[in-house]
């Protein structure tokens, strides 16, 4: 500008540019609101990052590091029988036929002691610990010695530790004497040592050579097993009681015996169950033989005799138990391991009921024979030695393939071994101890095992379970997410089932018919529901409507229909009201329509009784002569009272009142639909000339009518399909306190004010415009809101219910509190059930993190995180959609 | 009859207009109508046309549903209410006599009708059941009346409740000197004066003046057994603090020597601190202990004997006592005020037997500190979030995109949040800060941070009500006028200025009513707050007098007690469920009554603001 600055009239220049403090303060704020906003959405993106990124290691391969080869650890000087290590991964030993044991160092592969079993030279079959440091020899006098071989872990304060051990390092290791020393952080040397004790040859009841033996049971009392050179199966059980004083132990034995058929070939394995309750003799054409030793005393007796391999050009190569000694691991020849347990088909046929049946195929993948299988102590994973030098893993009850361990393929693995916590893989080959570091946290997941049927050990067939915890050490935990992701369902059928009609219809009430006046106290009062804290539901489900209902369960099922069906008949009755009175009355109909609760009610508790009267009698009978003893009028004995698959008829009951629940509204629905498809026009016809009362009493017989129709019907068909089919054990079946009923009905309550209020929201805003013109064209207020205003409402309603039922899916409160959360997979409307949500409640504060259960549990939270989230976008996606359009009109 | 408005608009029957215009005409056609239906349905009069299109039963049908809503929810309400209101009201006490010889006093606590079955009659000879079974018949149908009577007297009996068949008693009234003790241990006790003692010594045996007595003498018992609680928690607290934080210091120490980082002098003179700490600590204890014991022997001179229904006699301890009185003497305002100090000892006082006596002051405590914590994260966080998406970021889709996300976390559920704030926030974030802060107490192998806590809670609980202070922020800012921005950019004010002259302050009520919403959200969330730190029983209180650093006397690390975990808690963990139910309906009542307040200060807040901006609209 070439003219002066203008002066401003209050004499002071005015000022053409903005201050530079201004600007920097406001790209400042821009900066500022910019990080801080981005980085809020980001934060909470995080959330389902974090839970991905602790799902996904589940899945991830094992990981093997690069092999060790232990130089000169053990000289092989017979055939090698066992081989183990302790936890550290420091020290293993080895023990061969020729009775000695070699102890080395597993880092440096130096001797560090050499064990000789007691009388060794005798020795002729023997019986190695899988778990635990039991261990048990037979001799050619037919005795056996029982005793222990395990590391010793003793203590050494550094002050008086030997000169050599006092510059060690922290987790240095040093020999030491007879084992192994090494410094521990908290500044003491820790020694490991191996030691054997075995006690006084306990005497069988020949003096026949042991050929082979196994042994089982506790410390103070294990059972024997063992076959003789005489063909003789004997089971001792032994007790052992130690003298404190002197430290040395007595036995005394009871048992039985049984002498074996001759066959051409003896057996090569002798394997005895964990209990002690069966013997399972191998041959190595695959011929097993199982003997039941419940009662060795009194008889032992062969169960059931069958081939383990099928292929005649097979043989059976390898045998071990899974830890639990309950599965027996079975490798070939062709390198592949089967794992078969007893289960309890139908018809097994023989004496007790079981059959020994192949569950699990690992596949060997082209390996050769299958010459050494090892299970984890913990785990049910199993490290299987082939003839060429492989070493693979697998876990046996998912069938997952782990890992393959290479050694340099020029002997055949003789032994395998894991260490006792798993990290550790160690193989004998030749007389090279091949040692690798192992890392399978999660072996047991897979996505097979984690949605489909899987079949455990002890079950019949393969199943869908969730057990992550249990007592004892060899538990194995179930995570199958299916039973959790079917309570969710279950949880959410049942509470959608009850909260989206009422919630919908009182929302068309609300928008449609409803006083401005009162409206503006409803809508606030549902409302504010939504916002209550779902523990206080939870807590009346639970301790107040539970066992409240538990009482009156037919009551409260004829209320379901009663309350309903009075307020039908109060509205056919408010017809015949003349109408000037009618249109009076008409700001009160809410009033007059609560009014008809307590009617429903009282019904209610006049039908329950007499229904429970009608259709739920028991009649206890005598199982012997089939005769009446007693019997009783309710309906949860009713409920429990279905007969077993086999065996003599404790109760007898008719089966049509179980129909009757599901066919009673369904043919409420029938019988109503053909009412306004058939009669309506028919009698609208018929009526031209009628007067209104005339035509409304005819309306209330017509319902009356199809009320009477509507129960003979459902009882004509619940009395048909009870002639085939009980519905016991379907949808309906033993009642619990806690159930999907109370569940459905709280929860239902809880997701009625957001389904509400969206639907509501929904039809408030649809264009006035809209409503007059269908008004002003002659339509009653009933036929504009079905026929206009919830076609243009409905993707509002649909988005309602959505979020409804993103709300129940996710819902963890209430169904901790009243769904009792054991995970069974039951349609069962009278039986309770655990949701993913409850159970991270319950399990999660229990998971160790970073376990397979911790992972689970989130896996559970994605799994709900996706769910939601899923259905939230549909709805929302669909509100805004039809929004716009709604707009348009 | 004044409906003048619903009169106008509804259509009235045999009015030819409705009759002519065929209903089908006015919506989509349905399926089932096929044209020929409709040129029959044309020809047709009557009232049936009017009556049908009304579809009565249909409305019936709809608003049924509302009426079933509305009474379920004003039937939960009122349920809650009654309960919990009358909790602590105090009722006479009865005594009843039965036909088996036993008796029973206590309060009445609730009654039903029941089906008897065997054991019901247990204890009685055949010839009295056949009579009590005939007049049960006669009478009603068969069913009995019964009623659970709250016994007490847990260390005798063994049980706090009996029930009591009505057929079954033959002697029943209120003893006027009937007494109520509510103890610190064991519960309540009931029954009736014996003699009062003061060192031994019996002063008195009427039961008027034994009562006399025992109020006499009370309330300095009571105080003492304040002072001596004082003693133990507050006290030996505080010097339990400074000796743990100085064993800390010296094992922090230890363990920087054995990396090598400091030096063997270091070593010990932390250990010589410590040293000098542990003696004055043990000086300190040995100082209050000798203080307990002084009031307690105060304490022990007195004693009350008192007998119970069934005969036997005990000595009650004054001090274990925190009320007493006699129910069936009481007149209206002895009841008034006996209700008021209940509900005093409510609010105010620390939970005893198993939650289920006493206050939940903690649990209060614990909500409100949660969620004033929560709120100090999520609102600047929400506002700066909502003002990014709303005022500086380009509109497209990726921010429709973002803005869907935002509104959809609202709906997911809560224990996932949970999870997420045990495994990142607790475990990851808590877990690294001990390792670098606090590396003595990682070797002790009790976490600090590493576990849940107050301060995890609340940012579980921020990040969950985040979607809604997003929300609402963003629909306040939308929701002001662009006039006034663009009126503000003409006057020459930058953008920062407009936003925080013009923009801000409208948004205002939107904000707050997204604030207290969010605060309303929180405190009656409780899944996550299972995973993230709540508990039972919390030793400490997140705030008291112990300062530590950084925080002062927060202490952000420490687990909290929680109204609406108690309320789980309570209802389905404890032992004596029965006592424990009024408690629960109480908290309950508490919990909705606090959440109820901050929703209506929110509805209050947004009309009153809206009302304030309302003329100054363009």
């Amino acid at each position: 500008m070439t003219t002066p600055e203008p002066r401003s009239f209050t004499g002071r220049a005015r000022r053409r540019k903005t201050k530079r403090s201004v600007k920097i303060v406001d790209a400042l704020a821009r900066l500022f609101i910019t990080i801080g906003g981005f980085g809020t959405i980001i934060a909470v993106s995080t959330v389902c990052i974090f839970l991905v990124a602790v799902v996904v290691p589940m899945f991830f391969d094992p990981k093997v590091d690069d092999p060790q080869v232990v130089k000169q650890a053990v000289q092989v000087v017979s055939e090698p029988l066992h081989v183990a290590v302790d936890d550290y991964n420091l020290m293993g030993w080895a023990a061969f036929r020729d009775g000695t044991i070699q102890v080395f160092s597993l880092e440096t592969g130096e001797q560090l002691d050499l064990l000789e079993i007691p009388d060794r030279e005798r020795m002729t079959a023997w019986s190695f610990p899988q778990r635990g440091d039991q261990v048990a020899f037979g001799y050619a006098d037919g005795t056996i010695r029982l005793g222990t071989i395990g590391f010793e872990l003793s203590f050494i304060n550094v002050e008086d530790a030997p000169e050599h051990l006092r510059g060690l390092a922290p987790l240095q290791v040093a020999q030491h004497k007879n084992g192994l020393a090494q410094l521990t952080r908290e500044r003491q040397i820790r020694f490991l040592t191996l030691k054997l004790e075995l006690g006084e040859p306990i005497a069988t009841g020949s003096d026949s050579p042991i050929m082979l033996l196994d042994h089982t049971g506790s410390a103070d009392r294990p059972i024997l097993a063992s076959r003789g050179a005489d063909n003789v199966l004997r089971v001792n059980q032994v007790r052992v009681r130690r003298n404190m004083m002197t430290g040395r132990s007595t036995y005394s034995t009871t048992g039985g015996e049984l002498v074996l058929e001759h066959t051409p070939k003896p057996p090569s394995h002798l394997k005895l169950s964990g209990l002690g309750d069966n013997v399972y003799l191998v041959w190595s054409d695959g011929t097993l033989q199982r003997y039941d030793t419940r009662t060795p005393a009194a008889n032992i007796f062969l169960v059931e005799q069958l081939d383990l391999i099928d292929d005649p050009a097979t043989e059976l190569t390898s045998i071990a138990f899974l830890i639990g000694k309950t599965t027996i691991l079975v490798g070939d020849s062709r390198g592949n391991v089967n794992a078969w347990f007893r289960t309890r088909p139908e018809g097994a046929g023989t004496a007790d009921a079981m059959r020994l049946t192949r569950v699990n195929r690992m596949e060997g993948d082209g390996a050769a024979a299958v010459t050494s299988i090892t299970s984890s102590q913990r785990k049910r994973m199993i490290a299987v030695g082939h003839a060429d030098g492989r070493v693979r893993m697998h876990n046996v009850t998912n069938q997952r393939f782990l890992l393959q361990a290479d050694t340099d393929a020029s002997h055949s693995v003789s032994t395998v071994v894991l260490n006792p916590r798993d990290n550790g893989l160690i193989a004998l080959a030749g007389d090279k101890v091949w040692h690798w570091g192992i890392n399978v946290p999660h072996p047991e997941v897979s996505i097979r095992a984690i949605f489909g049927r899987v079949w455990y050990e002890g079950a019949d067939k393969p199943e869908f379970v969730w057990q992550s915890t249990g007592g004892t050490d060899d538990f194995e935990s179930k995570y199958g997410l299916v039973p959790l992701i079917f309570g969710t369902i279950k949880a959410t059928f049942y509470s959608m089932l009850f909260g989206v009609p009422l919630a919908l219809l009182a929302a068309i009430y609300t928008s449609e018919f409803l006083h401005k006046r009162v409206k503006s106290m409803v809508k606030p009062t549902v409302e504010m529901m939504a916002s209550l804290p779902s523990v206080v539901l939870g807590f009346l489900a639970g301790l107040v409507v539970a066992p409240f209902i538990e009482d009156v369960v037919p009551t409260t099922l004829a209320a379901l229909i009663t309350i309903p069906f009075s307020f039908l008949l109060a509205s056919y009755v408010w017809q015949m009201l003349p109408g000037n009175l009618r249109i009076r009355l008409d700001a009160w109909r809410l009033g007059f329509i609560t009014v008809a609760i307590p009617l429903g009610i009282y019904l209610a508790t006049l039908f329950g009784p007499l229904a429970e009267a009608a259709f739920f009698k028991v009649d206890f009978l005598d199982p012997a002569t089939g005769a009446v003893v007693s019997s009783e009028t309710s309906m949860r004995t009713w409920l429990s009272a279905r007969n077993a698959e086999t065996g003599p008829a404790m109760f007898a009951s008719s089966a049509v009142g179980g129909w009757f629940i599901l066919f009673l509204p369904l043919s409420a629905l029938l019988i109503g639909l053909s009412m306004t498809r058939l009669v309506n026009p028919h009698l609208m016809g018929r009526s031209t000339n009628w007067s209104w009362a005339k035509l409304a009493s005819a309306d209330l017989v017509k319902f009356a009518i199809g009320a009477a129709a509507t129960v003979v019907v459902a009882l004509a068909l619940s009395s048909a399909f009870s002639f085939f089919w009980d519905a016991r054990g379907s949808y309906i079946d033993t009642y619990v306190q806690r159930n999907a009923l109370i569940v459905g009905f709280i929860m239902g309550f809880a997701i009625i004010p957001i389904i509400y209020t969206i639907a509501d929201d929904a039809m408030s805003a649809v264009p006035e415009h809209l409503r007059s013109a269908s008004l002003g064209a002659g339509a009653t207020r009933w036929q504009t809101a079905i026929r206009i205003i919830i076609p243009t409402a409905m993707s509002g309603l649909f988005s309602a219910v959505m979020i409804g039922f993103g709300r129940a899916v996710g819902e963890t409160m209430i169904v901790l509190m009243a769904a009792g959360n054991t995970p069974v997979l039951e349609w069962n409307m009278f039986n309770g059930f655990r949701t993913l949500s409850a159970n991270i409640a319950v399990e999660m504060s229990e998971a160790v993190q970073n376990s397979t259960n911790y992972r689970m549990l989130f896996l559970a939270a994605l799994t709900l995180f996706t769910m939601t989230f899923i259905v939230n976008t549909v709805a929302e996606t669909v509100r805004l959609r039809y929004r716009k359009r709604a707009f348009q009109l | 009859m004044s409906s003048a408005p619903a009169r106008t608009t509804e259509p009235v029957e045999n009015v030819p207009v409705v009759r002519t215009v065929p209903s089908a005409v006015l919506g989509p056609r349905s399926k089932g109508k096929a044209p020929s239906s409709r040129v029959r349905r044309k020809r047709t009069g009557g009232p049936g046309n009017s009556l049908y299109a009304q579809g009565e039963p249909m409305v019936w049908l709809t608003g049924g549903a509302l009426a079933v809503c509305m009474c379920m929810i004003v039937g939960m309400i009122l349920l809650i209410i009654g309960q919990g209101i009358t909790t602590f009201w105090p009722v006479p006490i009865v005594s009843v006599e039965l036909k088996t010889g036993e008796s029973y006093m206590g309060e009445v606590t609730r009654t039903e009708w029941f089906t008897p079955g065997h054991n019901a009659f247990q204890g009685l000879d055949e010839e009295t059941i056949a009579a009590i079974q005939a007049t049960l018949e006669r009478e009603s149908d068969g069913l009995a009346h019964r009623r659970l009577v709250r016994t007490g007297n847990f260390e005798l009996t063994n049980t706090h409740f009996h029930w009591v068949n009505d057929f079954a008693v033959v002697k029943e009234d209120t003893p006027e000197w009937a007494i109520i003790f509510e103890r610190r241990i064991a519960g309540r006790f009931y029954g009736t004066p014996v003699s009062f003692s003061i060192d031994g010594e019996v002063v008195a045996t009427d039961p008027a003046v034994v009562w006399r007595e025992f109020e006499k003498y009370h309330a300095g018992v009571i105080d003492r057994a304040k002072q001596r609680r004082k003693l133990e928690t507050k006290d030996i607290g505080k010097v339990n603090h400074r000796e743990e934080q100085t064993r800390q210091t010296m094992r922090s120490v230890e363990l920087r020597a054995e990396r090598g980082q400091a030096t063997d002098a270091q070593v010990r003179s932390a250990r010589e601190s410590f040293e000098e700490i542990h003696t004055w600590a043990r000086s300190e204890h040995h100082r209050i202990m000798e203080r307990i014991a002084a009031l307690n022997a105060e304490n022990n001179r007195y004693s009350i004997r008192m007998r119970t229904v069934d005969g036997r006699e005990t000595d009650l301890s004054l001090a274990d006592i925190v009320r007493a009185y006699p129910a069936n003497q009481l007149g209206i305002g002895n009841k008034i005020s006996i209700y008021f100090s209940r509900w005093g000892e409510f609010l105010t006082d620390d939970p005893r037997e198993a939650n289920s006596e006493g206050g939940v002051f903690p649990a209060i405590f614990g909500t409100v500190i949660m969620t004033l914590i929560m709120t100090i994260f999520v609102v600047p966080f929400g506002v700066l979030a909502a003002l990014y998406l709303r005022e500086y970021a380009k509109a497209g889709p990726i921010v429709s995109a973002v803005r869907v996300a935002i509104n959809n976390l609202a709906g997911v559920p809560s224990i996932v949040f949970g999870v997420f704030g045990l495994g990142f926030l607790c475990y990851i974030v808590g877990g690294g800060i001990d390792n670098v802060f606090f590396p003595a107490r990682v070797a002790d192998g009790t976490p600090t941070y590493g576990k849940g806590g107050i301060l995890w809670a609340s940012l579980t609980l921020a990040l969950l009500t985040l979607p809604v202070v997003i929300v609402a922020t963003e629909e306040a800012l939308a929701a002001v006028p662009g006039s006034m921005r663009e009126g503000s950019y003409a006057c020459g004010a930058s953008k920062w200025q407009t936003i925080r002259r013009i923009v801000l302050p409208r948004a205002m009520p939107g904000i707050m009513t997204g604030m207290i919403l969010a605060m309303a959200r929180g405190a009656g969330e409780v899944a996550p707050l299972m995973l993230v730190g709540a508990v039972k029983l919390a030793p400490d209180l997140p705030i008291d007098g112990n300062w530590t650093w950084p925080f002062g006397p927060l202490h952000p690390e420490r687990s909290f007690m929680h109204l609406g975990f108690h309320i789980y808690d309570v209802g389905f963990q404890s032992p004596n469920s029965e006592a424990a139910k009024p408690m629960v309906f109480t908290t309950t009542l508490l919990l909705i009554c606090i959440i109820a307040f901050l929703n209506l200060a929110a509805i209050w807040l947004r009309s009153r603001l809206k009302r304030k901006f309302a003329g100054s609209a363009f």
